[in-house]
């Protein structure tokens, strides 16, 4: 294979990527990955050269994204807030579209119920650990061991989940 | 599981028992520099706990059903009061000399802050011996006269009926009737 078929080959194997970092870039950044899934993309590109044909695509390009995601988040961070913006956010928590919804309704379906009730506990209703601790008459180690084990779960890719896509060994 | 992610994702966990955000910690970000499914691992995991605040809490649920009953029952009393009241003066203009009081109580409710009265429509009928009137007041303004039996007497005692109050009420979230 030719240097311009290949780099052609390569053009296309990274479009590939798109629906795996939108849901790689979603879970980290939530609206604003479509943003950050353009500039991955961009910059992957750009850097295509870099890139050893023996090494993983998925690697490299989660990479970038992770990379683009922390620029993101500096230069978030180093941008002036508005004022009233942060009680805007506390009024109004992130909304959930119906994709979103249902991929949260998928993740935490694996869970039994005692974790996913002490990990909506902590999570969501803010209690903490000794809280739930007492509330449940368990020791707190053993709240612990289940949110612990909750939240890994939840990390584990299912295989009915969404934009889980181009898919590479490495 | 290696003891090196197992080591990782201690470290992670005491981050988030903290409610401190991983992504901050100089080791995990080291970490998830070397190894993208540690990274992609670990983005689910937050990515699902950032949504999940946005789950609607069940009591919070039952709570703003209760809130929008507080309010009906606010809106309800507030339309007892407004058709006592006109019923009061109604009386008072009508009624020849008489030596009876007609007795008309209504429960004051205090106005729901969340809801705002739309429409209504009250059906009155008083009854005292020797007449009887009945008629009907929509937010509109108008008044329809549904009978009136008019005999000469003098009203000893009065009472009225405030029919069934129709409301519609609208609230922050949208209309309900």
């Amino acid at each position: 294979m030719g240097s311009t078929e290949s780099q052609r080959e390569l053009e296309r194997r990274i479009l590939g990527e798109v629906p795996r970092l939108r849901a790689f870039l979603r879970n980290l950044a939530g609206e604003e990955a479509d943003d950050l899934v353009q500039e991955t993309i961009a910059r992957g590109l750009r850097y295509r050269s870099a890139f050893r044909p023996a090494g993983s695509l998925v690697g490299w390009m989660t990479r970038i994204a992770f990379r683009v995601f922390l620029d993101h988040r500096a230069r978030a961070a180093r941008a002036p807030e508005a004022l009233g913006e942060r009680e805007r956010e506390i009024a109004a928590p992130e909304t959930m579209g119906l994709d979103d919804r249902e991929e949260i309704d998928r993740r935490l379906a694996v869970l039994s119920d005692m974790e996913r009730e002490i990990l909506l506990a902590f999570h969501r209703d803010g209690r903490s650990i000794a809280e739930i601790a007492q509330r449940r008459r368990m020791p707190a180690g053993t709240v612990k061991s289940h949110l612990h084990r909750a939240r890994r779960k939840l990390g584990r890719r299912g295989p009915t989940q969404r934009d889980a896509g181009g898919t590479e060994a490495g | 599981m290696s003891m090196g992610d197992e080591r990782f994702w201690a470290r992670v966990h005491a981050i988030l028992d903290e409610r401190g955000d991983p992504l901050d910690d100089p080791e995990v970000l080291a970490q998830v520099g070397e190894r993208p499914d540690l990274l992609e691992e670990l983005a689910a995991v937050l990515g699902t706990l950032r949504r999940i605040p946005a789950i609607a809490r069940p009591d919070r649920v039952h709570a703003a059903g209760r809130r929008r009953a507080r309010a009906l029952a606010a809106v309800a009393g507030v339309l007892l009061l407004v058709a006592a009241g006109a019923l009061v003066s109604r009386l008072a203009g009508e009624r020849p000399k008489t030596s009876g009081t007609p007795q008309v109580e209504a429960a004051v409710a205090p106005a729901a802050p969340a809801g705002r009265v739309l429409a209504y429509r009250i059906e009155v009928s008083i009854e005292s011996p020797g007449r009887r009137l009945a008629w009907v007041s929509e937010s509109s303004g108008r008044t329809i006269t549904v009978s009136e039996e008019s005999a000469p007497a003098v009203v000893t005692e009065g009472l009225a009926c405030v029919g069934p109050i129709r409301t519609r009420v609208e609230t922050l979230s949208g209309r309900m009737r």
